[in-house]
């Protein structure tokens, strides 16, 4: 049974007929997903197709006019804060406070959402996601975004969620961040945390994802095997469904 | 108590902190110590008058009761020790009072004679920069609460991170209020303890009296905290944010009581202190008249079946004196007494236009806490009348009951005279402050609950 046909009580994330318009424009038009434990899910699609407004009404800042989101069995337009509780997030442009160090972000954005890591616990978590020890205890004003967004990989580590949200996660990310930031993420799955991306970058995509959906016209297209196609007809496959819902 | 230590130490990193913390400090440290100096001159001048007052009056020559009385002598008004921290209406009332014979007179010499450039600005005293800079400060620290994070985009890592924002929202604000107190709260403390261990502070019930005057301080520094967060929930920007609450502060600070002011004047209207003046010049002309003076002759010689004044029991001039006096009496009580309600009535009104300012709820709160509000003034007005009245009455019964004969003059000397005690005030106590404190109080609490309730959707609704 694919993971596309699980019970929405059993998903980690549930969403079904979601739609959402912004004045005359469409961006969710009856957007059905499904996600379940460990399972790594791939959102394709090309600017303004609608993944970065799943991500929101995924996490309650954006309210569907019609469907229903669940996270865990909890309506995240109902109860945001609720459904939040079981989702760590890692957004495009991770944004730290420029005056604390990698150590410092993590201890304080770990310690409002209820946690209370140590500096030894805070470093080997940043040390997870790939930050260079001789990173951790220097002010974030100076780090590349390469190295946010790796405190921002620690910050969403440090919480254990049950669903991790990642928008274009490896965008401006070198080779080799890219590459440790795919096994981080492989290795949250391999825990049982379920991964839904929101991504341009194919090659990734492969790398991780057990699903790829192929998001246009505010739905879901085709969802496509990524371990049945190399690359390079993943590529062709993604382009040809753009060009037939274009048409 | 792990989030607010979190949100502190971020505060703490900021150097709008330090900034604002030094100027807050520097400027309440200024005008209350220059508070203090002065209140403490003040106090050792009255101290050094009214002993030597004392002095004239026990030194004075022997000469007829009603002479003495006319001698008459200056009182002060001792000036609350918390006038360091808010003087209220001190620099705008009377200091001292010439208590002699018949007259009811007025307190004269107001300190605000003396005021310099920065009191002229309305920035003389620590409660006029409470009331108009602190807010100031409050909002500096707030504005960025929210909107700045939205901006930078780190309130999109934290929501997203399953960080509840009412648990956000409680942890600033808390960080944010423990800043305000040490930049506010201490020095406030630091200049209030001063004046309590430096000046006589008998009948003031001080300690509580300050801690309760500090925490109205810090209640309405909290108010504008909470409107700084209120518009930072919202805007898009930390400058917009910032923009949206000085324009706040603009209205709720300046423009608002003065509206507020006017409004009380036009609708509590109350006697003029000429026309009071006036009623009572009217009122006793016509008593004083030679042709008046031997009506009443007349009818005390009849009320006691005599036809001489030798022939009666008393002194004449000094039953007439008695009851002469008694006569004024009424009628001052009756005058003075509708001036000072009126004027009562427009403070009981004030306190309610704090509806539309909380610089007004904060000034009416403050000064009655401080004993620095008119309803003190009254009292010491009233003190002073009562202590006139019992050397006129001791003095007039001293004539009455050692009856002169054949037109002799009573002559009385110094053993009299030190049966005057000196003039002792006691200030309305704590208990009656907290009672004229219930409604401006009660209106600063309704400002802090309206503003955080507003809060309360949009903490609900907080979007990055």
């Amino acid at each position: 049974m694919g993971a596309s046909a699980l019970p929405a009580d059993a998903s980690v994330l549930a969403i079904d007929g979601a739609v959402k318009r912004f004045g005359s424009r469409t961006a969710l038009a009856g957007l059905d997903l499904r996600l379940g434990d460990g399972e790594v899910f791939a959102l394709l699609g090309p600017n303004g197709a609608g993944k970065t407004t799943t991500i929101n009404l995924i996490l309650g800042f954006l309210r569907a006019e019609a469907g229903t989101i669940r996270v865990c069995g909890i309506e995240a337009g109902e109860d945001p804060v609720g459904a939040r509780r079981h989702v760590a997030y890692i957004p495009e442009q991770v944004a730290l406070y420029p005056g604390l160090s990698g150590v410092e972000n993590l201890r304080y954005f770990a310690t409002l959402a209820g946690l209370d890591p140590s500096k030894d616990e805070a470093r080997a978590l940043l040390a997870e996601a790939g930050l260079a020890p001789e990173a951790h205890g220097r002010k974030a004003g100076a780090y590349s975004k390469g190295m946010r967004q790796k405190v921002g990989i620690a910050v969403a580590l440090a919480r254990r969620a049950r669903l991790l949200l990642l928008d274009e996660p490896t965008s401006g990310l070198d080779p080799s961040a890219a590459a440790d930031f795919s096994a981080t993420v492989r290795a949250a799955a391999e825990r049982g945390t379920a991964v839904l991306m929101a991504t341009h970058d194919l090659y990734r995509v492969r790398e991780m994802a057990g699903r790829v959906g192929v998001l246009s016209g505010g739905r879901i297209v085709e969802e496509i095997d990524p371990t049945a196609l190399d690359h390079a007809a993943l590529e062709r496959l993604y382009i040809e469904r753009l060009a037939e819902v274009a048409s | 108590m792990r989030r607010i230590g979190a949100e502190l130490a971020l505060c703490l990193q900021d150097a709008r902190l330090r900034w604002v913390g030094a100027v807050l400090a520097l400027l309440l440290a200024v005008a209350g110590l220059g508070a203090w100096r002065d209140a403490v001159r003040y106090g050792q001048d009255v101290d050094a008058v009214t002993a030597a007052e004392r002095a004239r009056w026990l030194g004075q020559d022997a000469k007829n009761p009603h002479s003495a009385d006319h001698f008459g002598l200056w009182v002060f008004k001792p000036s609350a020790p918390l006038a360091v921290l808010d003087p209220g209406s001190e620099p705008y009332t009377g200091r001292m009072v010439r208590v002699e014979a018949h007259v009811f007179n007025d307190a004269v010499y107001r300190a605000v004679q003396e005021a310099g450039p920065l009191a002229r600005a309305g920035l003389g005293s620590v409660a006029d920069i409470v009331g108009l800079v602190v807010p100031l400060g409050a909002i500096l620290l707030g504005f960025s609460a929210f909107a700045a994070d939205r901006e930078r985009g780190t309130l999109r890592l934290a929501l997203g991170n399953g960080i509840a924002p009412g648990r956000l929202f409680a942890g600033r604000f808390a960080a944010l209020l423990i800043a305000l107190v040490l930049v506010v709260g201490l020095p406030l403390l630091g200049i209030g303890a001063l004046a309590a261990m430096s000046r006589d502070a008998g009948g003031w019930q001080l300690w509580p009296r300050l801690l309760a005057w500090i925490a109205a301080q810090l209640a309405y520094a909290a108010l504008f905290l909470l409107v700084a967060m209120l518009v930072s929930l919202r805007a898009r920007t930390a400058g917009h944010a910032l923009a949206a609450a000085l324009a706040i502060w603009v209205g709720l600070c300046i423009a608002a009581p003065r509206l507020a002011t006017t409004a009380v004047e036009a609708f509590v209207p109350a006697v003029s202190y000429r026309e009071v003046r006036a009623r009572l010049d009217a009122e006793m002309r016509p008593h004083r008249t030679a042709e008046a003076n031997d009506g009443r002759t007349r009818e005390i010689l009849a009320r006691y079946g005599v036809s001489e004044a030798d022939e009666l029991p008393v002194d004449l001039r000094g039953l007439m004196m008695v009851e002469n006096d008694d006569h004024h009496f009424a009628l001052y009580d009756r005058e003075f007494g509708a001036f000072f309600e009126g004027i009562a009535a427009r403070e009981r009104a004030f306190a309610w236009a704090g509806l539309l300012s909380p610089r007004i709820a904060l000034q009416a709160l403050s000064q009655t806490l401080a004993g620095t509000d008119f309803a003190q003034h009254a009292h010491f007005v009233w003190t002073v009348e009562a202590y006139r009245r019992s050397i006129s009455e001791r003095m007039n019964t001293e004539i009455r009951d050692r009856p002169q004969r054949g037109g002799t003059t009573l002559v009385a000397g110094p053993e009299l005279w030190r049966e005057i005690p000196p003039f002792a005030h006691a200030p309305l106590p704590l208990a009656r402050a907290l009672a004229d404190a219930a409604v401006p109080a009660l209106v600063l609490a309704l400002w802090l609950a309206g503003v955080g309730g507003l809060c309360v959707p949009l903490v609900r609704r907080l979007k990055p």
